[in-house]
């Protein structure tokens, strides 16, 4: 029983036809959800073979429990909630220490920043290249941020996520999340003006 | 308007979603440069991060997995499986009880108030031993997270 091209499965289908071996089906769930997946598993691990282990071992754990799934939460939040504890317990397996994060350049990037910003021209290459060039500096900075910092900003900021999908996804409580959220954010701006000494941004 | 600036967490909010946000705060912060300017530096990180590329996985996540898959058992094979299972637990338990149920009845006649004692106080010691491993590993998850 494939699935047909084009038409879209609620996911409530599709785990009933992976339940029934539909492979496409499974195959499917991969799909829709692997962009969540992977924010995490980023955020969390920080070697790319071991993301690459992981992130099977996401699947086939999803694979074994997908029996016991209620729907008391959307799929991906779920796949979710599993992705995190995997990413978990194999830093507590391996007891890792994050390295640490690439030394920024001697540059100042930011320097123009505030006022290019503030006057935006064209859509022009000059432009392009500037907005790449601030991505990069705070893409940078993110991953100087603690492990969980990271991926609670991707989570909400990134994914759109709710508070109350992190939560489940993350087993924190709305209030600690939002706490985390609220110092992540402040220690990500404080980092951003501290190392590119600008007084805004 | 409020002539303290207002707290960060509210400039937070202010730059994220500004309809959440008292309006004496949202007066201040239009009118103080202090606030409008980290307001705006957080709008600023917010959108960059929106607009960001989303990491992927460089290999066919999906086909990797796929090949791992057992051979899907059917449903009915799944649940006689689960049925002889639990028949077998049910015969570990009843079994035993019906052969030794003469003995059970006077299993713990004779002994002594102390003895009862001591087997309540070790249950209860290692309860307490397994309750600080589950904090502990609670708190290795948390160091792990630099959240200690």
């Amino acid at each position: 029983m494939n699935n047909q091209p084009g038409i879209k499965l609620t996911d409530q289908e599709l785990v009933r036809k992976s339940l029934h071996g539909d492979r496409h089906a499974f195959a499917s769930i991969i799909k829709n959800t692997e962009g969540l997946v992977a924010q995490i598993v980023f955020k969390m691990i920080p070697n790319p073979e071991d993301r690459k282990d992981l992130a099977q071992e996401v699947y086939l754990r999803v694979f074994r429990n997908l029996e016991g799934f209620r729907f008391q939460s959307k799929l991906s939040t779920w796949v979710g909630q599993i992705s995190y504890n995997c990413c978990l317990n194999w830093l507590e397996k391996k007891k890792l220490s994050f390295p640490d994060p690439t030394p920024g350049s001697d540059e100042d990037p930011l320097e123009s920043l505030s006022t290019r910003e503030q006057t935006p021209s064209k859509w022009n290459p000059e432009t392009l290249a500037f907005k790449k060039q601030s991505s990069e500096i705070i893409k940078r900075e993110i991953e100087k941020l603690p492990p969980l910092y990271q991926t609670l900003i991707s989570l909400f900021h990134q994914e759109e996520m709710s508070y109350e999908e992190i939560g489940k996804i993350t087993s924190l409580p709305e209030g600690t999340l939002k706490s985390y959220l609220f110092r992540a954010r402040k220690m990500l701006k404080e980092n951003l003006l501290s190392n590119y000494k600008k007084e805004e941004l | 308007m409020i002539n303290e600036h207002v707290s960060e967490s509210d400039i937070q909010l202010y730059a994220w979603t500004p309809d959440a946000v008292a309006k004496t705060a949202i007066a201040h912060i239009e009118q103080c440069d202090h606030c409008r300017n980290a307001a705006l530096s957080y709008q600023f990180i917010f959108g960059e991060i929106k607009d960001a590329p989303k990491p992927s996985f460089n290999f066919d996540l999906g086909s990797l997995v796929l090949q791992q898959l057992p051979l899907k058992k059917s449903a009915s094979e799944r649940s006689s499986i689960l049925i002889w299972f639990w028949i077998c637990i049910s015969l570990l338990v009843v079994v035993p009880l019906y052969i030794f149920q003469s003995d059970l009845a006077v299993l713990f006649k004779g002994v002594s108030i102390f003895v009862i004692y001591s087997l309540a106080a070790a249950a209860l010691i290692i309860l307490i031993f397994r309750i600080l491993e589950i904090y502990r590993r609670y708190q290795r998850k948390m160091d792990i997270l630099n959240f200690s």
